[in-house]
């Protein structure tokens, strides 16, 4: 049996946003309507100057937000406003090298105090976590590792001895962005870490539509991640 | 491994300009930030002016055009070569050819042909 995430009996939908886009009031408005709403958690994205794993949307959003002068500390103290009103779990979605210069440890700390959850950080490899490892053991935060349809089963092994929170699946080989539908080896990849780990997974990258999440949801997945699709449906709806 | 990234306060990764399109990178090979760090290698810094007049000096003297990522170590050469002893030797690795720059150096130099 595989541990639940969230200690939900069904799946979570986890939604990302990026605080600051398209301005800091719209975003927080933003967060409180989608978990009142169902979202089950959110994952707010750290602006960063190099985003290799995001596709056009949240380039464009991420760097609108980065010139608005939103960086790991407006990001921080957004999630402690937010945790004020709920208790949904609160992930950041930050790139190592802004972590990596506010330090480690005074992070997690801040991390820690705003009773954020964890940090999924998709350019910090298993092969070098374990510093992240150990400061996350010591302010009591939950540790995600990604893996990707390239990633051997020896490897999501060592990334499963890694992982306190889920294991964060990239559905496809290349960035974030809104897909109509996935290739057949997503589900081939999706089921064989399924099979693999007793850790909570979670599939991101590309979900923009139910039925998509309906060919997950056969696989035992603990939850998804939205991300690019509610910009861009925000973004025509505000049009 | 890590390694020397040219970034801000925030660790935002800086945008860069050098008019060596090999050295036009905010960051460098982490074999570098080893060398550095053990103390192996001395790293200077070179400027466009120093390394076009060395891109000149090479040219007209050896009638051989360097690129202008070498360049930055030519001018340091002879930027060296003048406090040490004539029969001091000194290597420069030529890691390039300049016919790819041509075009950078007449820009540079505000030459249209």
């Amino acid at each position: 049996m595989r541990e639940k995430l969230f200690d939900s009996k069904r799946s979570a939908l986890i939604c990302y946003i990026i605080p600051g886009y398209p301005d800091y009031e719209t975003s927080l408005k933003l967060a409180r309507i989608l978990l009142e709403n169902g979202a089950d958690a959110l994952e707010l994205g750290v602006p960063f100057s190099d985003p290799i794993a995001d596709g056009i949307t949240i380039q464009k959003a991420s760097y609108k937000a980065l010139i608005s002068g939103i960086n790991l500390k407006e990001v921080i103290k957004f999630a402690r406003i937010l945790r004020k009103e709920y208790s949904a779990p609160i992930y950041l979605m930050s790139y190592l090298n802004p972590l990596f210069k506010y330090g480690y440890e005074k992070v997690a700390e801040e991390m820690r105090d705003s009773e954020i959850n964890g940090a999924i950080i998709p350019d910090l490899p298993v092969d070098l976590f374990d510093d992240w490892y150990r400061i996350c053991e010591k302010f009591n935060l939950e540790t995600v590792l990604l893996c990707s349809p390239s990633t051997s089963l020896k490897r999501i092994k060592m990334i499963e001895s890694k992982t306190t929170g889920f294991i964060y699946l990239v559905s496809i080989f290349g960035v974030t962005g809104a897909r109509e539908y996935f290739p057949e080896y997503t589900f081939n990849f999706i089921a064989k870490v399924s099979k693999n780990t007793r850790k909570p997974i979670v599939v991101g990258f590309g979900i923009s539509n139910p039925l998509q999440v309906k060919e997950i949801m056969k696989y035992d997945v603990d939850g998804i991640v939205v991300g690019s699709a509610i910009l861009r449906y925000f973004e025509k709806e505000r049009k | 491994m890590k390694t020397y990234v040219l970034q801000d306060e925030n660790g935002q990764i800086k945008t860069t300009y050098s008019i060596a399109p090999g050295l036009d990178y905010p960051a460098v090979g982490p074999e570098h930030s080893y060398l550095k760090d053990t103390k192996r290698v001395e790293y200077v810094s070179v400027k466009d002016e120093e390394a076009i007049e060395a891109f000149e000096i090479l040219s007209k003297t050896e009638g051989i055009i360097p690129a202008l990522e070498p360049s930055h170590a030519l001018a340091y050469a002879i930027k060296l070569a003048r406090n040490l002893s004539k029969d001091k030797v000194i290597i420069v690795n030529l890691s390039g050819r300049g016919d790819k720059d041509i075009d950078s150096y007449l820009k540079f130099k505000g030459i249209s042909l």
